[in-house]
Parts: C-alpha cells; sequence; structure tokens
C-alpha cells in the first residue's frame, strides 16, 4: 500500500510539473498544507500519517478522485464510515453483494439528482 | 447520469468512457458591493452543501419541487462562485472535455441571451472543462458580467 500511494502521487506530480512548474514538490506541499520533507518521504515510500483532510487535498491538488486516493491510503472517508456505521448489517451485505458487479451496474444504484420541469 | 457526490454535482459519461466524470461544485465567498469601485478577490470558504430538493418536499414550495434538482442554503451576504473539474485519464493525459451550459435565471451565464437549452458556436454559449476552471461572474447583459 505504501509503494502504490507513493508511486501514484510521485508519477502523478512529475507529470503535472513535466507541463508546469507549479508542480515541484515543494510548491505542491505548501498549497496542500504540510512540510515538503513529509511528502518527500511519502514520494519515496515510507510510513507516513495523514490525515484524511490532507489526504483529500492532496488528491484535488493532484486531480485524483478523492475516495481513490483514501483507498489507496487504506482509508474510508468518514462521512462513508457514518453511513455504514448508522446500518453495518445492511451495507455490508450490501458491499458484499456488489464485489464482482460491472460499475456501470453500482452507478445505477446512486441516487440520481431529479430533473424537473423547467 | 447526475448525482451527488462530496457536495458538489457528479457527471457521469460511462457510456463514453470509464472515466469520463465532471464535478461541480459552489464555493462559498463574500459579496462584493456592487458600487463600480475594484475590489481584490474575496476569499474562499469551502463548499456550499448541496442537496437533493426532494428531501425537503415539506419545506419548500412547490413551484421548486417541479423543477426537480438540489438547493443550496446561501445567506444574503454570501457570494457563489463555481468550480469545475473534470477527472484526469491517465491513458490520455487529459481528461475527458465536457462542453458545459450555464443558466440564471433563464438567461445563458456566457452570453447574457435568453436561455436555450442546445450548444452553439458561434457566439459560443458553453464553457469547456478541462480548460475553464471556475466561473465567477455571470454576463447580465451585452459586455457587462
Amino acid at each position: 500500500m505504501k509503494a502504490a500511494a507513493a508511486d501514484i502521487i510521485r508519477t502523478r506530480r512529475e507529470e503535472l510539473r513535466a507541463k508546469d512548474q507549479d508542480w515541484s514538490l515543494r510548491r505542491v506541499a505548501s498549497r496542500v498544507g504540510i512540510h515538503p520533507s513529509l511528502l518527500s518521504k511519502l514520494e519515496r515510500g515510507e510510513e507516513i500519517h495523514l490525515s484524511e483532510k490532507k489526504i483529500i487535498a492532496l488528491a484535488k491538488e493532484l486531480n485524483l478522485d478523492a475516495d481513490y486516493l483514501l483507498a489507496v491510503f487504506g482509508k474510508i472517508a468518514s462521512d462513508v464510515q457514518l453511513i455504514i456505521q448508522k446500518r453495518p448489517e445492511l451495507f455490508a451485505e450490501l458491499i458484499r453483494e456488489l464485489r464482482k458487479a460491472p460499475d456501470k451496474a453500482i452507478l445505477s444504484i446512486v441516487r440520481e439528482v431529479r430533473d424537473g420541469d423547467w | 447520469m447526475i448525482v451527488l457526490h462530496r457536495d458538489a454535482l457528479s457527471f457521469q459519461s460511462t457510456s463514453v468512457h470509464r472515466k469520463a466524470s465532471l464535478s461541480i461544485s459552489f464555493q462559498r465567498t463574500l459579496r462584493v458591493p456592487d458600487d463600480g469601485s475594484d475590489y481584490p478577490l474575496p476569499p474562499g470558504l469551502d463548499s456550499f452543501p448541496v442537496r437533493h430538493i426532494d428531501d425537503y418536499a415539506l419545506n419548500v414550495p412547490s413551484e421548486w419541487l417541479k423543477r426537480g434538482g438540489v438547493i443550496i442554503p446561501m445567506w444574503q451576504s454570501e457570494a457563489l462562485w463555481i468550480d469545475f473539474w473534470s477527472r484526469h485519464i491517465e491513458s490520455r493525459d487529459t481528461s475527458y472535455p465536457f462542453a458545459v451550459l450555464i443558466g440564471a435565471g433563464k438567461i445563458n451565464a456566457i452570453t447574457g441571451e435568453p436561455w436555450v437549452p442546445k450548444l452553439k458556436r458561434n457566439p459560443q454559449n458553453y464553457l469547456v472543462v478541462p480548460g475553464q476552471p471556475w466561473l465567477d461572474g455571470f454576463c447580465v447583459s451585452k459586455d457587462i458580467v
């Protein structure tokens, strides 16, 4: 997991930096609100604890999906955890049933924003 | 398909590409006095909460329910700018492009013309994401934002 997170973050930041120096390690760290040495250690695969808020900020900065990056860090967003904790058996069963379902099937369950009459 | 995800409207076009995904969020800021003076950009104060209007069916006018969609709570002293984000697709080293029409009060926010739910190229009545990171002004009439 550490290596996966390191690889994803480093690769993505370097892709962005290749086009724009604004994605140097120092500048990205500054915008995310962490020390550059911390980001450097993260990108080298060292064991670093980042809060959910910082992981989400890093994901946004690197144009990565926040839930995806949280999962790579072995975390689940706290709002999702709260939802599961309210009905744990139901959601556990749902997630296990859906584990092999294709993306399209899962998305169809997500609640759509209703378009009305304009 | 449009869903709410982390206080943002999330548009998925999985039939086009598995990762074709656009997110539109509404960012809280302060209202700048409309007195003709120049002011620095006001601060960003995080996203507005966005909720399905159906979840407030008992509390909103029926006219609102007819329109469907979502609602955002705002104080009069607040203002809003719109943030656009599209998902990066590594294999293509870009994000899937989306053409976005923005209307406010049945006026096209880009052209200031009456709202028509159709893309027009000339003059262009839509914005393109990626490329357009945000929108913080509406064209209320010709040459006035």
